[in-house]
């Protein structure tokens, strides 16, 4: 069996064994998904470059206490969130909102003004939904972020983040709600 | 259908992978190429990620999953090993380290008839033991050199268990072939001592090892000092001059305060230099 169809938990743990092209291949099939998750957070790219480069060397650091107990994805991305809370803990222009999930929050409200075309073709939504996901709180983007990029289960996203599964389910259900009136409120 | 119910029904299809909403995500990454890392990252990051595996290869070797699991069983076992070894191997503590001899306590033990049994020989022992005792001041005197006392501590030994018999039975025979000697080339008295004891007990121990000499003192004569002083002139009447000497600086270095008898302190003034 070549190595192309293992697992990502059996190429970490290969990587772990010493075989480097166990980690290119890991490295290929996450790194553009992972690189999406922080430029999302992040917003510049200099910035999500660094904390996309920050993880890798954690996982790096980290294989060798790396055990197959939960799915690569779920650890590796628990280690990125973990990285963009630290960073936004130590940006003071980034401030985690406190989310109260009982409370939708303000609507992203597009700057649909400024692009009368914007309606014009699906690609044109799609950028514009880009654009809505930055105007979300940070933990409602994160649990979409999570789900679309690495495919996480609302129970993996618990894990995640570190909250209960109904938390992430509320945030999960805040985050399409506004999503989804916004790009249907816009003209 | 409450804006509520309807939010629950679009996160249920949401989840599903059955969304619009995930189609125009996933429409807008595809278009946006810059949200890529860069070729140069990518080097960056497989580069390290080989110099981590090539940097700690020699730490895996050693602290392999194998070896983790090993280590710990393997070390217990081989301290086990080594100290069932020496224990094994270790004689049995009959002395001191220095100059009193540490023979094992086999050797010392007189020559017997493995053919009678235990308590029969038992009975002889102790009866030996009683004319070694008696015997043992005159033996001291005797020209030949002799050892009474390794005829009464020989009996105590033989109470404890035997470890190994096959070795015992090895030193004994030699044993008695070199109590053969001695006794033939010991002088008379030692001689008809010695048959004294064999004709009061024919099946007990040779007597012949109560007489083998023993050049040094044993730990109980060394624990008291007026034996041991004895023991120092048996050696000189026995013209063991260098032993007596060698015992007589152990006891000034162990008993400094125990006054010497005017013979022993001419030979510790007679030394080479003060006693230690």
């Amino acid at each position: 069996m070549g190595e192309a169809a293992l697992s990502d938990e059996a190429l970490m743990l290969k990587y772990r064994d010493g075989d480097a092209d166990a980690f290119d291949l890991l490295y290929a099939r996450h790194k553009d998904a992972l690189f999406r998750y922080c430029l999302r957070h992040c917003r510049a790219r200099s910035s999500a470059e660094e904390t996309f480069q920050d993880v890798w060397m954690r996982i790096i650091g980290a294989r060798r206490r790396y055990q197959a107990r939960a799915k690569f994805t779920t650890w590796m991305y628990r280690i990125a969130h973990n990285r963009i809370i630290d960073g936004y803990r130590s940006d003071h222009s980034h401030r985690l909102e406190s989310l109260d999930d009982d409370a939708p929050g303000a609507a992203p409200t597009a700057n649909a003004a400024d692009e009368p075309e914007r309606r014009a073709s699906s690609a044109e939504q799609a950028l514009r939904l880009q654009s809505l996901l930055a105007e979300l709180p940070a933990e409602q983007r994160d649990v979409f972020l999570l789900h679309e990029e690495a495919g996480l289960t609302l129970e993996a996203i618990a894990e995640v983040s570190g909250v209960g599964r109904e938390t992430v389910k509320s945030r999960l259900r805040y985050a399409l709600s506004k999503l989804r009136g916004a790009l249907k409120d816009a003209p | 259908m409450s804006p509520r119910e309807r939010d629950e029904q679009f996160l249920d299809n949401y989840l599903e992978g059955d969304s619009e909403l995930s189609r125009l995500y996933r429409r807008g990454a595809e278009q946006q190429p810059e949200a890529q890392p860069g070729a140069q990252l990518d080097a960056r990051i497989r580069a390290e990620a080989r110099r981590a595996v090539a940097s700690g290869a020699r730490a895996r070797v050693v602290h392999s999953p194998f070896a983790r699991h090993w280590m710990v069983p393997t070390s217990l076992a081989a301290v086990c090993v080594l100290s069932l070894g020496v224990v094994l191997l270790m004689p049995e503590p009959d002395g001191e380290p220095g100059s009193v001899s540490e023979q094992p306590r086999e050797a010392a033990q007189p020559a017997r008839s493995d053919s009678a049994p235990r308590d029969v020989q038992g009975d002889v022992r102790s009866e030996v033991r009683g004319n070694a005792q008696g015997d043992a001041s005159r033996l001291q005197q005797a020209p030949a050199p002799s050892s009474a006392a390794a005829s009464v501590k020989s009996d105590t030994r033989s109470q404890q268990p035997a470890k190994s018999e096959e070795k015992r039975k090895a030193l004994r025979s030699e044993q008695q072939d070199a109590d053969r000697e001695a006794l033939q080339a010991a002088p008379r008295p030692a001689a008809s001592l010695a048959e004294e004891a064999a004709a009061a007990a024919p099946d007990a121990p040779s007597p012949a090892a109560a007489l083998t000499f023993r050049p040094s003192a044993s730990k109980p004569v060394r624990d008291d000092p007026r034996a041991w002083l004895r023991h120092i002139e048996a050696l000189l009447d026995a013209h063991r001059q260098a032993q007596a000497s060698s015992d007589l600086r152990a006891f000034v270095r162990r008993y400094p305060d125990v006054p010497l008898p005017e013979r022993l302190a001419d030979l510790a003034a007679s030394m080479n230099g003060p006693p230690p």
